[in-house]
């Protein structure tokens, strides 16, 4: 179920008042089936899938813990992360591969029979299969007790308001909660609703009213050249962080109110004043997943330029194939990686020419472009994201500057002006709370202005939601 | 304590007489083109093909008689708007009835429900008690009444200021009724074709046995027999068509006008063929035709208008 649907409305409040009714030693138990359920209200059959990879790397996570032997600790690792990585390469990536050798063979006049399959991909494959391997791996590094318990670690896999798109978890920082007592708390749970409030009018009223102008060119796009097609990129970067922050800002809303702390995902990304500040700040449960476990690994930063440089452009290389099987996505994490390696290239030059122009001495104003630049970058960038083939994609690049004032265009354009003032209230919110306290917004303003505050959050979202429950993007993934 | 607050607005927002942002509203204003005394009106009762398709002016300088178009948008359909026009009319009055082919005696979608709610609240609750999710719709349409206020206030409030006066401020219906229409309710604008050459079309299934909804001609043939017993005529028009699109649909179109000839309690005057005209004709839908058609099309329908008023 939808975090924005009525199932969900009716689900949470029954859930957590149970949780805090039931004896601390059943909580375990009432989470997982709470969470089961959430799950199958998906596609039901698909929790064996879950259960395989929970049974798996349960085992293996024992299993390497009681093995002094490092040669058979490596086995376990290795064994439990193909057999995680192949359920998800099966389920997301065998038809991508498959249509492009089929493509390849094609053109190599090769005969090659197989038919690509009809393959439904279960919601949040991406993100539980990550979580799992992530725990194999911090017991394979000694840095993680095996959980012995086999409902606190399904429930460490399935919890439900991160189940289905993040925060990927550590164990380090999750599983220990399950066996903590939360006592109900009046400001944890009043913060958490709030948080829950604030994450639905970015969803709702945000990232779905930006949906709208953004399918109609993304879907449309011959009909659009020049300026429109910039507006509906633009529209997109703050559409796809709208949505996914605000998903992110549900589920730790949730959690929270149950008294489990979950990471941060966001932390105001389009303030990033380089592309490298922008991955500090943008899915950061992905990003340092990536980092502790496929680019550290590689050497990281501890090799010569050009490996390092070679592991960057890998590892987001290997992201933007996490986020969909489509060369889109694959381009989009390649031209990342390449912003990142450019940027390190370009330093002294940069800095040179920061220095040559005396914009230094403003601090405000060599931030402000900072942090446009960055923008930019990024927003051209999610073009391959967001269109739906490299075609597409190519095609917004080369007529994004054909004709700028659209005067040839032929499909129509609108865009609403509240937009702009709701997203300007969203990242008040976000600056006032810049140093903490998104688990209680505006706790330490005056009540006055604190309620004025919670109203306007309140009274838009009901006038302005989109009631037609559109999907979170990153349910895709 | 904060519901209560956020309801109060609600309730406020929905009381206070501020105008629309949106087009569709401009059905209020149509309606209300019929709050006067004139005598023997022609009332154009149809959707968009009628919008910006009918020259009122010349069909009122040639019949010698007050005309009123309430064409809008298809999606009304045709008897909600019938049933909204109704307690309007009065004896002498004829009722032109021109739906578009795509729509005919269909039911209204769910852009228009907010609207027909707009123009009846009260008459217009049974809408919702006979949808499945009837309450949530009617939230929904609500709260879509009162953003549309909103989104109409900022341009109101600099009309109001540059104005000096309130009256943008208030009123009902569409905050722009009359800077896009005439006196009639004909539009001021005319549709452009979103890619020059390409209409949209209408596919075979609208002829499928689902379009003609028996309940809603029934229902229509009821408000013609009601019409008569007040003295008010009732005239069916076939709208205006690509000739091009009637050959390709020939079989459901000719079922289409003999079920019509065949049941239809009101005369039908004229033929399919005589609102046929060249795909040049039309702009961006295949109801929507540009001025030079406009101009042919009342002309035709006056020729006949002429005889039987």
């Amino acid at each position: 179920m939808l975090f924005n649907s009525l199932e969900f409305f009716l689900f949470f409040p029954l859930v957590t008042s149970l949780y805090f009714l039931a004896p601390p030693a059943w909580r375990w138990s009432l989470l997982l089936a709470a969470s089961c359920a959430f799950y199958m209200a998906f596609v039901p059959m698909y929790i064996l899938i879950l259960f395989v990879t929970i049974v798996v790397d349960y085992a293996a996570g024992i299993l390497i813990e009681r093995t002094p032997a490092v040669r058979m600790r490596r086995l376990y690792l290795i064994v439990s992360l193909v057999v995680t990585v192949a359920i998800l390469a099966f389920f997301k990536y065998f038809n991508f591969v498959n249509d492009n050798v089929a493509h390849l063979a094609k053109a190599l006049h090769w005969n090659y029979g197989i038919e690509s399959l009809k393959i439904l991909l279960p919601i949040g494959l991406s993100f539980h299969t990550f979580q799992s391997m992530s725990y194999v791996i911090e017991v394979y590094r000694g840095n993680q007790r095996a959980e012995r318990h086999f409902g606190i670690y399904a429930l460490y896999v399935m919890f439900y308001p991160q189940l289905v798109a993040g925060p990927i978890e550590r164990p380090q920082n999750l599983l220990h909660q399950f066996r903590e007592q939360h006592t109900f708390d009046y400001a944890r749970v009043s913060g958490g609703l709030k948080r829950m409030a604030f994450g639905l009018f970015k969803k709702v009223v945000i990232a779905d009213a930006l949906a709208e102008i953004v399918d109609q060119v993304y879907n449309n796009l011959h009909d659009y050249t020049g300026y429109p097609l910039a507006i509906a990129t633009m529209c997109f970067a703050w559409q796809i962080y709208c949505d996914f922050s605000g998903y992110s800002d549900i589920a730790l809303g949730s959690a929270q109110v149950m008294g489990f702390r979950l990471m941060e995902n966001f932390d105001r990304p389009y303030r990033a004043r380089s592309v490298a500040d922008f991955w500090r700040r943008w899915h950061m449960s992905l990003t340092t997943w990536f980092r502790d476990y496929v680019y550290i690994p590689m050497g990281g930063s501890r090799v010569s330029e050009g490996k390092r440089y070679a592991n960057l452009f890998f590892t987001f290389l290997i992201s933007g194939l996490w986020h969909g099987a489509n060369w889109t996505f694959v381009i989009w994490g390649a031209l990342n990686g390449a912003y990142l390696i450019l940027s390190s290239w370009t330093a002294p030059l940069r800095n040179a020419l920061v220095d040559r122009i005396g914009i230094r001495g403003h601090p405000r104003v060599h931030h402000a472009i900072q942090i446009l630049m960055t923008f930019a970058l990024i927003c051209f960038a999610w073009i391959f994201f967001r269109a739906g083939s490299v075609a597409d994609a190519l095609y917004v690049v080369t007529h994004l500057f054909d004709d700028l004032l659209g005067a040839s265009r032929r499909g129509r354009f609108a865009f609403d002006g509240f937009i702009l003032v709701f997203i300007l209230f969203m990242e008040y919110v976000h600056y006032v709370h810049r140093n903490g306290g998104m688990g209680n917004l505006f706790a330490d303003k005056q009540p006055a202005f604190r309620w004025a505050m919670y109203y306007a959050l309140a009274t838009i979202t009901v006038l302005f939601a989109n009631y037609h429950q559109q999907r979170f993007i990153y349910f895709q993934f | 304590m904060l519901a209560l607050c956020v309801m109060a607005t609600l309730a406020l927002i929905y009381a206070l007489p501020v105008p629309y942002s949106d087009n569709l509203s401009s059905i209020v204003n149509k309606r209300d083109l019929l709050k006067d005394d004139r005598q023997n009106r022609v009332v154009f009762v149809g959707g968009s093909g009628l919008f910006d398709g009918l020259d009122s002016g010349m069909a009122e300088n040639r019949l010698h008689r007050p005309v009123v178009n309430m064409g809008l948008y298809s999606g009304f359909a045709i008897t909600p708007l019938l049933l909204e026009v109704e307690p309007y009319l009065r004896s002498g009055d004829t009722v032109v009835i021109v739906p578009e082919y795509r729509f005919v005696f269909d039911t209204f979608d769910v852009p228009a429900r907010k609207w027909l709610f707009a123009l009846a609240p009260a008459r217009n609750l049974r809408l919702y008690r006979d949808m499945p999710h009837g309450a949530t719709a009617l939230l929904t349409d609500v709260i879509g009444l009162l953003r549309s206020k909103i989104q109409a206030l900022p341009k109101a409030v600099r009309e109001s200021v540059r104005t000096r006066s309130f009256a943008p401020l208030t009123g009902h219906g569409y905050a722009y009724f009359g800077k896009y229409y005439d006196r009639h309710g004909d539009s001021l604008r005319t549709m452009r074709a979103a890619v020059p050459g390409v209409i949209e079309q209408m596919g075979l299934e609208f002829f499928s046995d689902a379009a003609y909804r028996d309940q809603s001609f029934a229902a229509v043939n009821a408000f013609c027999l009601r019409a008569r017993q007040t003295g008010v005529k009732t005239i069916f028009f076939f709208p205006a068509f690509p000739e091009v699109e009637y050959l390709r649909l020939k079989p459901g179109m000719q079922a289409y006008e003999a079920r019509l000839r065949r049941e239809l309690r009101s005369p039908i005057l004229g033929t399919p063929q005589d609102f046929l005209y060249p795909l040049s004709y039309f702009t961006n839908t295949v109801n929507h035709i540009n001025s030079e058609a406009r101009t042919q099309r009342t002309e035709k329908l006056l020729q006949y208008l002429e005889k039987a008023l």
